[in-house]
């Protein structure tokens, strides 16, 4: 026990006097939640305060009929007026001159109306364009109807359409919050460093220089080596959940229940099963150099594709592959739902099966090539 | 020009052994490329979108809602027996979304997680509700509107134009940023750049020498997400070649500037190469990399004015025919951050002292 101590003390004091690897794996984390949830949280609210520029470009009106480009000038003049943090209109240049200006990003969308046509012109590929574009479909499409109305050409009540959004799982009946949904996506991205990231490059370096050859030249055991790294990690992990919680629910109001059994077990089969991955990088690897770009390799589809930042489900196959196969993907959707976040898209025994086998098959082929020695 | 191609050529086969720098600069963008077009692409217009439907209305109101929904396409429907079915389904992701219709209210199901599709699911959904309205009343189409998709001046966009840029940008930040910031700073503290001094060769032909080589990593690393984009994504842009070349060039130089500025902030290698580090991961957020800066909360879009891989993805969006500037803005803005990188890498690397006292 006092070897384990010692090699536990050994790492912890390492990384307090390495005040780079402290912000790594202490700061970092909480400084990716606070820009991920202040991007993505907000989106919507950052396209609903969105201001569109607008060119409206009317042809001569010929001969009788219906006056559509005034009533189109109306209707949208009426609208800037109304709500300028909507849409500010643009009249009196040429299309050639409004093109030009939607080309140079200057517009988000320009209208067209030559007698009963209304072209609505967007910038193909520019997002916010064509979300102009989207929004003042819907507008000319109402105004169609309007004027269907007064010219008595339509009566009857139109359809209502009703937004819903689904809720969390049973246990949490409060709407989706994006801070909670990252919470659990950050907890898991700092095990999966901890199993893939500076460990497996210390252990591989260590080997490589032989400090691991002359350490175990001492009294000091592989096994009591091991657990001494393993006691590390398990300290490491509890600050880090700590504090991530903690800016979760200081900064985002988001507090969840971490310490229920469900969660905890799926953050321990995490931790297991990303270090178990660790174990094979080292065993497979025989270089630190090898090592590391092995980890790095492995780190970041792992992270993308396993659903920790942003929904992986409806990705296409052959992609898709990497989504089914990474476990990452089942241990944040059995946390998320063990914490009430969201609805797990993956069945509750894949949940725990799959990170299960995938430790086991991991550990197998770990344990079996790992060797102390280069 | 002799020790410029010597010490090319030694810096050259350095980099080519070091696996973490060729991983981050060369490897890490394919990786990117690779992981996020699919997702941008995900809700594009090639993609069938999955809606579950449930519906108490009568035989006539149900054929109508078939038909609008056939007519819009691109959605693969299917009819459950219950609205909690459906809910069901959305929230555990096996449906895109889910609708509700009993006549005269269409209710839409979304799982508000599909943070990234929604817009387009409520784009459809107001798309079916304007096709029922317009078949159950008989509304006759006073106004043709048709919104027209354009790219101008022969530019081009797609779901996945904006990416490969940002992508490009990415690489070329990894192999700038750590040129001064890591690679000289090292140099510099392990006395190697001491040693150097004591030859005859020149600090100029030195610094030359390694911006050279990262130059040719920047270049690699374009060429390989050009080559995975057209090969495996089907992508090809209209680029300007000389003029890409040229901001290659430059794009690699702010960002070896940059570097350098980090250097004169940094007391050591050790903690350049971390602010270096940390500095690509907020850019890359924060700078319109991946998304446009229209999407950030204003606070992150006044920070982006500083950052100088703001410019450098914009001028790769321009070079790249993804996004309209002004040719005077591209100029002006590539002269002064050029202006500014070449002199503090002449601050840090030719006025600065070589030895690491």
């Amino acid at each position: 026990m006092r070897q384990v101590s010692a090699v536990f003390r050994g790492f912890l004091l390492s990384s307090l006097r390495d005040k780079y690897t402290l912000f790594w794996d202490l700061v970092f984390p909480l400084i990716l939640l606070v820009i991920l949830v202040s991007i993505f949280g907000n989106l919507g609210e950052t396209i609903s305060e969105a201001v569109f520029d607008v060119g409206l470009v009317l042809h001569a009106h010929e001969g009788g009929g219906i006056p559509i480009g005034s009533i189109v000038q109306g209707a949208l003049e009426e609208m800037a007026g109304e709500d300028p943090t909507w849409l500010r209109l643009f009249t009196g240049s040429s299309l050639g001159e409004e093109l030009d200006a939607l080309g140079r990003g200057e517009r988000h969308a320009v209208v067209e109306v030559q007698g009963q046509d209304v072209e609505v012109n967007v910038r193909s590929g520019r997002m916010m364009s064509e979300i102009a574009g989207d929004a003042l479909a819907q507008v000319l499409e109402y105004l169609n109807l309007e004027v269907n109305r007064r010219l008595g050409l339509v009566s009857g009540p139109t359809v209502r359409t009703i937004y819903r959004e689904v809720e969390g799982v049973s246990s949490a009946p409060e709407s989706f919050n994006f801070a909670a949904y990252m919470v659990p996506g950050i907890i898991l991205m700092v095990f999966l460093n901890s199993g893939l990231g500076p460990m497996v490059q210390r252990l591989a370096i260590d080997r490589e220089l032989g400090r691991l050859r002359r350490l175990f030249a001492s009294p000091l055991g592989r096994g009591q080596y091991f657990a001494g790294v393993l006691l590390y990690i398990l300290a490491l992990s509890v600050v880090q959940v700590s504090l991530i919680h903690a800016a979760g629910w200081l900064l985002f109001g988001v507090k969840l229940h971490l310490l229920a059994w469900p969660p905890l077990f799926f953050m321990i089969l995490a931790l297991v099963t990303l270090l178990a991955l660790g174990l094979v990088i080292s065993a497979v690897a025989r270089t630190a150099n090898a090592a590391s770009a092995l980890a790095n390799g492995l780190l970041y589809p792992m992270m993308f594709l396993g659903g920790l930042y942003f929904p992986v489900g409806q990705l296409p196959y052959p992609i898709k592959l990497v989504v089914v196969v990474n476990p990452v993907t089942y241990l944040v959707n059995g946390l998320r739902h063990s914490l009430g976040v969201l609805t797990s898209p993956t069945p509750h025994w894949a949940n725990v099966a799959v990170p299960l086998v995938f430790t086991g098959l991991t550990l197998l082929i770990g344990l079996k090539r790992f060797d102390w020695d280069v | 020009m002799k020790s410029y191609f010597a010490i090319t050529k030694a810096l050259m086969s350095s980099l080519f052994r070091d696996r973490e720098a060729l991983f981050f600069s060369a490897v890490l963008p394919l990786i990117f490329l690779l992981i996020f077009a699919p997702t941008f692409a995900g809700s594009g217009e090639g993609s069938k979108v999955e809606v579950a439907v449930y519906t108490t209305a009568n035989g006539e109101d149900r054929e109508l809602l078939d038909g609008v929904i056939r007519e819009i396409g691109g959605l693969e429907t299917t009819y459950y027996h219950s609205l909690d079915e459906v809910f069901d389904l959305v929230a555990h992701q096996q449906a895109d979304f889910g609708l509700g219709w009993d006549g005269s209210n269409l209710e839409v199901l979304m799982n508000p997680a599909r943070l990234q599709d929604n817009a387009v699911y409520r784009q459809l959904s107001e798309g079916i509700r304007a096709q029922l309205d317009r078949e159950r009343l008989g509304l006759k189409d006073l106004l043709h509107v048709k919104v027209r998709g354009a790219a101008p001046q022969g530019q081009t966009g797609g779901e996945m134009g904006y990416l490969f840029p940002g992508v490009i940008a990415l690489g070329v930040m990894s192999s700038g940023l750590f040129l001064i910031s890591a690679s000289f700073m090292y140099m510099k503290e392990r006395f190697v750049l001491k040693r150097l001094a004591a030859t005859p060769l020149a600090k100029l032909s030195f610094l030359a020498g390694l911006i050279t080589t990262r130059m040719a990593l920047s270049v690699i690393s374009a060429c390989l997400v050009l080559l995975v984009g057209w090969l495996v994504l089907g992508v090809r842009l209209p680029i300007n070649w000389p003029l890409f070349v040229l901001y290659l060039i430059a794009a690699t130089l702010i960002m070896s500037g940059t570097g350098a500025v980090i250097s004169l902030i940094a007391k050591s290698a050790r903690s350049a190469s971390e602010i270096a580090g940390l500095s690509i991961t907020i850019m890359t957020f924060v700078s319109g990399v991946y998304f446009p800066l229209e999407f950030l909360p204003e606070s992150f879009r006044s920070a982006s004015l500083i950052l100088p891989a703001t410019y450098v993805a914009r001028g790769f969006r321009f070079v790249m025919g993804v996004e309209a500037m002004p040719w005077l803005s591209f100029i002006w803005e590539t002269l002064v951050l050029c202006a500014f990188s070449l002199a503090a890498i002449w601050i840090v690397a030719v006025k600065g002292s070589w030895d690491a006292h």
